[in-house]
């Protein structure tokens, strides 16, 4: 964990490296997240690095009305843990694994890790085009913009206190890293099967949804279930 | 369905003879048990959550440890999470340990204002099953429930093949949900419109859960809805944008998630297997308008 580096650009591009002591003042930051000013409901353009990361956020976490909703900070603490399951897989990977293993192939930043495997990746709907360009399909734009939408109606609510949320999530994310503050890091055993600590996939809570292979279901007891998905950590092989 | 349901739940309850045991110490009584608890081990509410995870979830191999038994249990608890301010919603859990399967349940309570939604259920709806190992011990804070395997197996028997469909203006609503989740899907997809009334299939309805999954035919794509508005509710359908989610047969099913690394996109054969039963088999033919669609595909955002 003191080994932990920032690795991220404001193009999504560059890498940039920063010392720990750097990230606390994001601590800081999002503690005071839920006091700072007025809300707005909007999330910054998709086709920045911090409004893809924010799009992502929105799209995996449930909202008031939808089936996982239970309340906002779940949803927010979802959006969190999603996060730092993208943040491990760019440089946190586990003695025995290799990126490609975890993450579809190998991520320079966390961009990479949203739009990887394509097709297959684990951010569905979220990829590169011909261009290179990171995008995401109409359907994901869809819901975010209804519940943009929804935002605006009346004074200003949980939808836009959550959309928000995101968007400073990820203004903050790019600015200073996620932290050593992860919420699975310290896990090392689950029901007697050994783990590596730390999140490395998250999954729609649904009955026989499972990555499969290696990765090992974080219980409730851990708070493995946050904002509508299911966390999942890895098999301790080395 | 609500009046049918609730009917069901007074008359089963005058026949049931309850059988409950509370944490590790059996009580030779009926114990006081009131409130959320109450409803969420009553009998009749336990067998439409047995009947739900039958259509949906058990196997044939999933069945032998209850024969076993002669005997299903269910380790129920109430959960309490911190909820927003106003939110009366409750919350438990459903464990069936010899199936290996843990479901959460919700009665939502709530209003949503910038959606002008009184969310409200009127029973408890699972909103999460999952595949667990099961304790051999019932864990701490659960009440465990015993129904006769014999009885609960007759009337799943009996009732297998009766559903309850939607009709009258929740049919109007869903068949225009449906209309214009497949519109949107071919103009993101670049696709021509197909001529015609296009034909989709509705599973049945459930008592106990705020999901429908559909079956485009001629789009081979099965069309999952999910919500913590009741279906009955005109607010879900309004804002069905959602909580929905289409699956192509010929993209989206795998054997494994394995080898799709776990992406949330994909369903199991065996899921989709499922799903195609309960729609085309058991389900309900619906007919829909022809598709009016945008001749112009959305563009990509950047």
């Amino acid at each position: 964990m003191q080994s932990l580096f920032l690795r991220f650009g404001a193009s999504g591009t560059q890498r940039r490296s920063l010392p720990l002591r750097s990230l606390r003042p994001l601590h800081f930051f999002l503690a005071l997240l839920p006091f700072l000013g007025a809300t707005s409901g909007e999330l910054p353009p998709s086709g920045t690095v911090p409004g893809f990361i924010a799009l992502l956020l929105v799209n995996e976490t449930p909202f008031p009305g939808e089936r996982a909703w239970v309340s906002e900070e779940d949803t927010k603490a979802g959006m969190l843990a999603i996060l730092w399951v993208l943040d491990s897989r760019i440089d946190s990977i586990p003695p025995g694994y290799t990126q490609a293993q975890i993450a579809s192939e190998k991520c320079r930043n966390i961009i990479d890790v949203i739009t990887a495997g394509g097709e297959k990746g684990q951010c569905d709907g979220f990829y590169r085009d011909d261009r290179g360009d990171f995008v995401a399909v109409p359907r994901v734009h869809e819901r975010v913009d209804y519940l943009v939408q929804c935002s605006t109606r009346g004074k200003p609510g949980r939808f836009a206190r959550l959309l928000d949320y995101a968007a400073d999530l990820a203004a903050a994310y790019e600015k200073g890293g996620i932290g050593e503050a992860d919420r699975f890091a310290g896990i090392r055993n689950v029901d007697g099967v050994p783990v590596t600590g730390r999140a490395y996939s998250w999954m729609t809570d649904r009955g026989s949804f499972h990555p499969g292979g290696n990765f090992v279901r974080i219980p409730d007891s851990e708070s493995g279930s946050l904002g509508g998905n299911r966390f999942f950590t890895l098999r301790k092989l080395k | 369905m609500k009046n049918r349901f609730a009917e069901a739940v007074v008359l089963a309850s005058l026949f049931f003879a309850p059988r409950i045991y509370a944490g590790e110490e059996r009580m030779s009584t009926v114990p006081p048990i009131e409130g959320t608890l109450a409803e969420l081990t009553s009998h009749p509410w336990l067998e439409e959550v047995t009947r739900h995870l039958y259509r949906w979830y058990i196997d044939e191999r999933d069945i032998a440890p209850v024969v076993r038994a002669n005997e299903i249990i269910y380790w129920v608890k109430e959960n309490k999470p911190k909820l927003d301010e106003d939110d009366r919603s409750r919350f438990g859990e459903v464990w069936l340990p010899q199936f290996s399967l843990a479901a959460k349940v919700k009665h939502a309570d709530y209003t949503i204002p910038e959606m002008n939604a009184k969310v409200k259920s009127d029973a408890f709806k699972l909103t999460e099953v999952e595949r667990i190992e099961a304790p051999a011990a019932m864990p701490a804070g659960f009440t465990e429930v015993r129904m006769p395997y014999a009885e609960v197996r007759d009337d799943l028997f009996k009732t297998r093949n009766q559903a309850v469909f939607p009709d009258g203006e929740m049919l109007g609503r869903m068949r225009a949900a449906v209309r214009a989740e497949i519109a949107s899907d071919i103009a993101a997809n670049h696709q021509r419109p197909p001529e015609g009334t296009q034909v989709v299939f509705l599973c049945a309805l459930s008592p106990v859960a705020n999901e429908v999954w559909a079956f485009w035919e001629s789009g081979r794509t099965l069309i999952h809805f999910a919500s913590d508005i009741d279906l009955d509710n005109p607010a879900m359908w309004e804002h069905e944008k959602l909580e929905c989610k289409l699956y192509h047969l010929d993209k989206k099913i795998v054997v494994s998630l394995e080898d799709v690394n776990g992406s949330n996109g994909f369903l199991t054969r065996n899921e989709a297997g499922r799903a195609l039963f309960n729609c085309l088999a058991v389900g309900k033919r619906v007919e829909l308008e022809p598709l009016k669609v945008n001749a112009e595909p959305p563009a990509v955002k950047r």
